[in-house]
């Protein structure tokens, strides 16, 4: 071949070559006149055979056939046979001495168009055998260009494929990633939607059953718990049990690991036991509660605990599910943790505060209520101190409140609410240290009872005091009296014959008389004993005490109506007359000119008492001080004129024998004291 | 009669001076319990009022520095102006023979019970 190749090289352009590589086929005669003159034409190594037409092999693909026919109908049946099997094959036909219409028919039937006429002008043979091998060689590169260029695209047509196939798999790639993106988005909105849910419970309740609700995904579980050992004592397990969530306390401890532990066996078996029912597998993840523990609960321990049949490799997709809530289950279950201490807090301190006995509440600089225990109002309403405490629209009487806030320190004054005296403690509440105090704790100690025996035991001492004082002036007195008294009755009895001295004598002993009696009474006054009870009536009280009032009651008309004469009380009469003596000295005293001074008794059989009635046409006595007049030491008098006792003191007699005292008065229109007295052995 | 009056106070003693002197007694006064004491051995009065209450020596002191046959021989009408803290049985265990509270209702009544213990 390589013989052939070099050959034709020179001949032939390079793509020749290509050409050659397929042999030549003589296909011969009867004779071997042409394969003679074929084999002269080319040389030696040029690749041909002589083949038996019959026997032509389909498979040699020559580039030339060369057919020597003696008839056209022969040339016509070998090329169509050939024809079919070799369509790039280039034909030389020889015929002897053919018609122009055989000819024709050859040339437009089968396309042949070489034919040489026999015998062979060689040089014609060469020329048409190399026309046909440029012909062959033409149309062999223009198959070979064909089937490059079909074998091209084909190649073009895989590539193409491959492309497709390309891009469908980015195309399904893209949706995939497109797909886990909208899945991550997903999972963030749900995590979310859970952190926003955890936001708003307000309870380990509501906790266990957000954390159920979240768990529902998984298989294969049973239901969560919460263990909470913030006592040193007891555990609290927060379980689900049919519908509800059920909240024990165990009164033991259980030894817990630091880290999840996807099979807890320790606290399986203690939590079975605690709770009495088989457990098969408990999975716990500590809950991080950072808060609680920098508040003081540094022992604290939280586990989400949860029941579960599953594998350890299944286990761990629950695990990250978790682990990636747990941050957020943490931040609540301090939050609740603390809430729930907060409420303690404050719940223990309202108890402590609402179980003092003393009304306690805090006030701001304007009166408003803050806060206040029970003892200082039932209700809670925002209004102010005197409103709530004291039922009054001014502040009390007696508040110092605000100086209190001035001074900065704890103030103490009394204040009175209706019946009742406060002792109030003011202890302002300075939140900086140089800031302004802006409110104040007010306890308020209930010195009523108090303040009463306090009065008493003033009143007493000063009564003794007074009965001592007045024992002393009586002795001091006594004895000038009596000797005045004494002397006088001498000289009366001596000078009968100067009667306008006499007269004077008779004055002075009358004064001295009147002096010693009222020696007598202030001493009886002051002794407080008074002697023994004595049956008698009002009228004859009166009617013995009314000689002493002569001198106050001469300025005033006066009317006497004494009704009582016929029931019998039992009394201290001395007692008694100091106490009508002081009511008509009142009177008297109130009525700055002259006045009506009415005085009667009566007798109510129903109430079983006797009533004494002092009526004057005095100013009255003011609303305001009504309340106060039977207070010891209250006196509208002037400093020496009245020791503000005689009213106390009446009202403490009259009481003292079973009575009561009491006034009544318009201001303008005088007043009426009444004085009530039992009968006596009742009815 | 001799009558001693033994008061502090000086218009008592006149009073009651004049009262015994108009009724025809011999009268000598002291101003307190030692001066009272010293006269009282010195005169032996037939009757003595003393008050109880003096400067110096009390009336009941006065009873008790005196000799027992002194005070025997002698009447005496004891005079206070507390009538709570003695009364006629406290004064009659001291020694005396009457009691009287002092302020006096009638000059002469005192007198006159005063003869009339003299004339026992």
């Amino acid at each position: 071949m390589n013989g052939i190749q070099k050959n034709f090289q020179k001949e032939f352009s390079k793509r020749t070559t290509q050409v050659l590589e397929r042999p030549l086929v003589l296909l011969h005669d009867d004779e071997d006149t042409l394969f003679r003159l074929i084999q002269e034409i080319f040389s030696q190594d040029v690749y041909f055979r002589q083949v038996e037409l019959r026997k032509y092999e389909a498979g040699l693909n020559p580039a030339l056939v060369v057919i020597r026919a003696r008839h056209v109908q022969d040339a016509a049946s070998l090329m169509h046979t050939l024809r079919a099997k070799n369509p790039l094959t280039e034909y030389i036909v020889i015929g002897s001495q053919w018609s122009l219409s055989q000819m024709m028919e050859l040339v437009n039937g089968y396309k042949i168009h070489r034919l040489l006429a026999f015998p062979i002008n060689q040089e014609r043979l060469k020329e048409a055998i190399k026309s046909a091998l440029v012909g062959y060689e033409y149309s062999f590169s223009r198959s070979l260009l064909h089937k490059e260029a079909t074998t091209q695209n084909k190649n073009l047509e895989v590539l193409n494929a491959n492309l497709e196939k390309i891009v469908e798999d980015r195309t399904l790639h893209i949706q995939a990633s497109k797909e886990e993106e909208e899945q991550r988005l997903n999972q963030l909105r749900h995590m979310i939607r859970f952190i926003k849910d955890l936001a708003l419970i307000s309870s380990i309740d509501e906790l266990l059953l957000l954390v159920r609700k979240e768990l529902r995904k998984f298989s294969k579980i049973g239901e969560p718990l919460i263990l909470f050992q913030t006592h040193k004592e007891w555990s609290e397990v927060y379980s689900y049990q049919s519908g509800s969530v059920f909240h024990s306390r165990l009164r033991q401890k259980f030894s817990l690991s630091e880290s999840v532990n996807l099979h807890d066996i320790d606290l399986t078996r203690e939590m079975a036991n605690a709770i009495g029912r088989p457990i098969a597998r408990m999975t716990t993840i500590p809950i991080e509660t950072q808060l609680m523990k920098r508040v003081g609960y540094s022992e604290s321990q939280v586990r989400l605990c949860i029941e579960t049949s599953m594998r350890d490799e299944e286990s761990r997709s629950l695990i990250e599910f978790l682990q990636v809530r747990l941050q957020a289950i943490a931040v609540t279950v301090d939050r609740l943790l603390l809430e729930n201490e907060l409420v303690n807090y404050s719940y223990r301190w309202e108890k402590t505060f609402d179980g003092l006995r003393d009304p306690i509440s805090i006030i701001d600089h304007q009166y408003n209520v803050l806060r206040a225990n029970r003892k200082f109002s039932d209700k809670i309403i925002q209004e102010k101190c005197y409103q709530v405490f004291a039922h009054r629209e001014s502040p009390c009487e007696g508040c110092e409140l605000q100086q209190s806030l001035l001074e900065r320190k704890s103030w103490t004054y009394q204040i009175i609410n209706g019946q009742k005296t406060y002792e109030v403690h003011s202890y302002p509440i300075q939140f900086q240290s140089d800031g302004q105090a802006t409110n104040v704790i007010n306890q308020y100690v209930d010195i009523t009872e108090a303040r009463e025996i306090y009065i008493r035991l003033l009143q007493s001492e000063k009564m003794g005091a007074l009965g001592l004082l007045a024992g002393n002036i009586a002795h001091e007195l006594n004895n000038p009296l009596t000797g005045l008294r004494s002397l006088a009755q001498v000289l009366i009895a001596q000078e009968k014959a100067r009667p306008q001295l006499q007269s004077d004598l008779q004055e002075i002993e009358k004064a001295a008389a009147r002096s010693q009696e009222i020696i007598k009474n202030l001493m009886e006054f002051s002794k407080g004993g008074a002697g023994e009870l004595v049956t008698t009536t009002l009228d004859e009280v009166v009617n013995r005490t009314m000689p002493m009032l002569k001198s106050v009651i001469r300025r005033h008309r006066y009317q006497i109506n004494l009704n009582a004469q016929a029931a019998r009380i039992k009394v201290f009469p001395a007692m008694l007359q100091q106490v009508v003596f002081n009511l008509i000295n009142n009177a008297c005293q109130a009525m700055m000119e002259t006045g009506n001074l009415f005085i009667e008794t009566n007798v109510d059989r129903e109430k079983s008492a006797v009533y004494l009635t002092v009526q004057d046409s005095g100013p009255g006595i003011p609303m305001e001080i009504q309340s106060k007049i039977f207070e010891p030491f209250f006196t509208t008098k002037k400093e020496g004129q009245g020791t503000g006792l005689g009213l106390s003191f009446s009202r403490d007699v009259v009481r003292n024998m079973g009575g009561e005292i009491r006034v009544e008065s318009t201001p303008g229109h005088g007043a009426k004291f009444i004085v009530e007295i039992p009968i006596a052995g009742g009815k | 009669m001799k009558v001693l009056i033994v008061d502090d106070e000086p218009l008592v003693r006149r009073s009651l001076g004049r009262a015994c002197k108009t009724a025809g007694h011999e009268v000598y006064e002291a101003g307190d319990g030692r001066e009272g004491l010293e006269l009282w051995t010195k005169v032996s009065p037939d009757l003595v009022f003393l008050d109880v209450l003096m400067p110096g020596l009390t009336g009941p002191q006065v009873l008790e520095a005196l000799p027992t046959e002194v005070r025997k021989a002698t009447k005496i009408i004891m005079m206070s102006a507390f009538s709570g803290q003695h009364n006629m049985q406290s004064a009659l265990q001291m020694g005396a023979d009457l009691f009287i509270s002092k302020p006096f209702e009638d000059i002469f009544t005192v007198v006159k019970m005063a003869e009339g213990l003299m004339n026992k």
